[in-house]
């Protein structure tokens, strides 16, 4: 590049004291907006270039959605504690007593602490956790083109319709992805997955 | 009046203390056909009701039909005249609408074409769009890239994109505006245009050559900073907006935002998604009885969006002007 590389929040487009939730939700829009068949960026971009961009917005959020590497990075980066990493929460690490600030009442109690300490990832739990960040079931299956119908197959752990156990954990990976979790706790806390072998 | 300019440029409006003249909106489009003349008229429409004095312009030289978006009669003075007339402003052929502090400066005439405009015609049209007595004027232009088209564009301080949720018109709206930001380079000194061309040919990483506008700018703020500093000022004159109309599916309203940030990226320059349109049979309805959409069928989808935009425009000029 001749140029300077963007770093991550300019990558996207979020700021650096950007919320966890915030960080979701420009990570969604990003992937959708430059994945390989979208409309939005027809004849604006070819193939070679949408793959370097997912490449990048897939770098960005595995740091920024990690708390130890957001609070890494942001050291490289330069930023201050203010502006920086200090008191933030990455998505699936939320210390209890922050959990009354803005769970609604209507929220399901204790979600935020129910996905933090989870030793098991039910199907229950993430469709909790989905509904919790108000995004539905179709949109997962548009960003990231797994069918409906193992999406679901995958919140009712219904063993019958669930792929096989290699292409099920790709598809638990993206799916935890989409709802801020990170892949790596729920692929092994996955109850169908843990009973297989 | 004004006919003593020989300037070899587009004229430039907002260069002028904001008092002076209207704030120009226009809305273009790449793809013909997508909504532009419905969504001018109905912009005009919501601005006029918030009590704002409105003269919508039909640039659309060679297919003129605003003035049927509008419920009004075809118009017997036009563009045409005021061109051809020596001693009249522009403000004789703003033709009244009922009720509303609105009006219509119409270009349905024959022979009056887009691509036949001469220079100094275009010239005098532009001129003369910030004497017009109004605080907004709204330009409804023609569809593609024709050069006057672009020149009519590039002079309003707000550009109005409409888009329908398919490839073809996506693909028109990034060929306009590609081309609309070529056309507005011309404005920034020789120097500068010289040092842009030689980056864009240059190599960006191991192969590819520096290809978006967004990596060019890039670029020449490294190498050249303070012509960089020109580049982005003659780009932020204008500020640009996306509407989405047409829309059947309800995850076309997904195309908006990313649009807006595929734009982004490409151009390095914000391109704001003001919201969408569903496809709504009371429009053409409407259009059917000639009557105008907005005020006709106020109750519906469409119509609240349209006010919600104009509203929104409106919202941030008064913070500008703050
Ligand atoms: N949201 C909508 N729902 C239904 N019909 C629509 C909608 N938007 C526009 N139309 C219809 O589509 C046709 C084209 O709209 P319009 O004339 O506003 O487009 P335009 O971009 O100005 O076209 P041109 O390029 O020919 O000037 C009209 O018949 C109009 O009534
Ligand atoms: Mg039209």
């Amino acid at each position: 590049m001749s140029g300077k590389t963007a770093n991550y929040y300019e990558l996207l487009e979020i700021r650096p004291d950007a919320s966890n939730m915030d960080i979701i939700n420009a990570y969604r829009q990003a992937k959708l907006t430059f994945k390989a068949d979208s409309m939005a960026t027809y004849s604006l971009f070819d193939e070679e270039e949408l793959r370097q961009m997912q490449e990048q917005i897939e770098q960005a959020y595995a740091t920024l959605s990690n708390i130890e590497k957001r609070r890494v990075y942001d050291r490289q980066l330069g930023l201050s504690r203010e502006e920086g990493a200090s008191g933030r929460e990455t998505a699936d690490t939320v210390q209890d007593n922050v959990v009354t600030l803005d769970g609604g009442a209507e929220r399901p109690a204790g979600i935020r602490y129910r996905m933090a300490v989870a030793t098991v990832f039910t199907g229950r739990l993430l469709r909790e956790v989905r509904e919790f960040r108000g995004i539905e079931l179709a949109a997962i299956a548009e960003h990231t083109k797994i069918s409906r119908q193992y999406l679901q197959a995958i919140e009712d752990e219904d063993e019958k319709h669930l792929p096989e156990p290699a292409y099920l954990k790709g598809y638990l990976k993206q799916y935890a992805a989409e709802i801020g979790l990170d892949p790596e706790r729920v692929v092994g806390r996955y109850p169908p997955l843990q009973r297989g072998d | 009046m004004h006919e003593n300019g020989h300037a070899a440029n587009v004229v430039r409006l907002q260069r002028q203390p904001e008092s002076c003249g209207p704030r120009i909106w226009a809305v273009a489009s790449g793809k013909g056909g997508v909504g532009k003349s419905l969504i001018s008229s109905s912009l005009g429409l919501a601005l006029s009701r918030q009590g704002r004095r409105v003269v919508l312009v039909d640039l659309d030289l060679g297919g003129a039909n605003l003035h049927t978006c509008l419920g009004m009669p075809h118009p017997d003075v036009t563009l045409s005249d005021f061109i051809d007339s020596r001693d009249r402003t522009i403000n004789e052929f703003v033709q009244p609408l009922q009720d509303l502090p609105a009006g219509l400066i119409s270009g349905a005439a024959d022979g009056l074409e887009v691509a036949n405009l001469k220079h100094f015609q275009k010239q005098k049209i532009i001129r003369n769009l910030r004497h017009i007595h109004a605080d907004y004027v709204i330009l409804d232009l023609g569809a593609g890239t024709a050069f006057n088209t672009l020149d009519f564009f590039i002079a309003a301080e707000r550009g109005i994109i409409s888009v329908v949720p398919d490839p073809t018109s996506i693909e028109n709206t990034y060929r306009f505006l590609k081309c609309a930001f070529t056309r507005r380079l011309r404005e920034v000194p020789k120097q500068t245009r010289k040092l842009m061309a030689r980056i864009l040919g240059m190599r960006q990483g191991e192969k590819r050559r520096i290809r978006t506008l967004a990596a060019s700018l890039n670029a020449m703020q490294q190498l050249h900073p303070e012509h960089a500093r020109l580049l982005q000022g003659e780009l932020a004159r204008q500020k640009l907006h996306l509407i989405v109309n047409q829309v059947l599916e309800p995850s076309d309203t997904e195309l908006g935002p990313s649009m807006a940030l595929a734009c982004h990226k490409y151009f390095g320059q914000p391109l704001e998604y003001l919201g969408h349109l569903n496809h709504d049979r009371q429009i053409i309805t409407a259009l059917r009885g000639r009557k105008p959409f907005l005020t006709t069928y106020p109750q519906s989808r469409a119509a609240i969006n349209l006010e919600h935009m104009a509203a929104a425009l409106l919202d941030q000029d008064s913070r500008s002007e703050a």
